[in-house]
């Protein structure tokens, strides 16, 4: 799932991304989450979400820019 | 001394779509003050968060107000977003708002706040205020609220500006 090119997102986003995490364990779904770590407010966002971050299983990173896909 | 000011005030039938037009203009109008990128993006996000809360748990079909005004009172330079909403008589989420920011100030850092706040989150996306700790955390605001006024609930939070010397050059 690809946020960097996101301009805003509010806490009810933010709960929907961790109820996301939270689905994607329980199923054994693969999830990676990308964030901009050159934007402050991704950053503050999404770090601290690596408190769920499982490698191979969700992984929660840092990207320049936009990869492309959503 | 004159200073560049920041100072909007609002009276309106708050809702999502609405809330998202408000979030761009105080974004926006700070941009235009501050010339900081991340102050920005945080204080309309602020704004956005406490006009969220009113719409979700305030009187229905009842006036929403936002004032965003830069103070320089006591030698601090900040930024205070204030919303005032009515509620219902005996509304709960008075005391809910209470016992969250007590919760809140409980946390030496925000960014501790708003991790517990992650991990206590249920997997059925229950929000649980959530708002108010990104608004502490990522507006780096000092939240405080206000329900004497007979019905009328006044959520502030008060945000230090960024350093002049980080503001971006203007031309």
């Amino acid at each position: 799932m690809h946020f960097e090119d996101l301009e805003y997102l509010n806490s009810g986003t933010v709960m929907a991304i961790v109820q996301t995490i939270h689905r994607a364990k329980k199923a054994g779904v693969p999830l990676e989450i990308s964030y901009c770590g050159a934007l402050e407010w991704q950053r503050l966002s999404f770090d601290p979400m690596k408190v769920f971050a499982l490698p191979g299983a969700v992984d929660i990173v840092a990207v320049a820019r936009s990869e492309g896909g959503t | 001394m004159t200073v560049p000011e920041l100072r909007m005030s609002l009276r309106f039938f708050a809702d999502w779509d609405r809330i998202e037009l408000v979030r761009r203009a105080v974004s926006d109008s700070a941009d235009a003050v501050f010339a900081d990128e991340r102050f920005k993006d945080a204080i309309g996000m602020v704004a956005s968060e406490l006009l969220e809360n009113a719409v979700k748990y305030g009187a229905v079909d009842a006036l929403v107000e936002l004032s965003v005004i830069r103070s320089l009172d006591d030698g601090a330079d900040v930024v205070e977003v204030v919303v005032t909403n009515e509620v219902k008589a005996a509304s709960p989420s008075v005391d809910a708002l209470r016992e969250r920011l007590a919760w809140l100030r409980s946390f030496e850092d925000p960014v501790e706040a708003y991790t517990a706040a992650l991990l206590s989150a249920g997997d059925d996306g229950s929000e649980g205020g959530l708002g108010l700790v990104r608004v502490a955390h990522e507006g780096r605001a000092t939240l405080e609220c206000d329900v004497s006024h007979g019905g009328r609930v006044r959520v502030s939070a008060t945000c230090p500006t960024p350093p002049w010397e980080e503001r971006r050059a203007t031309a």
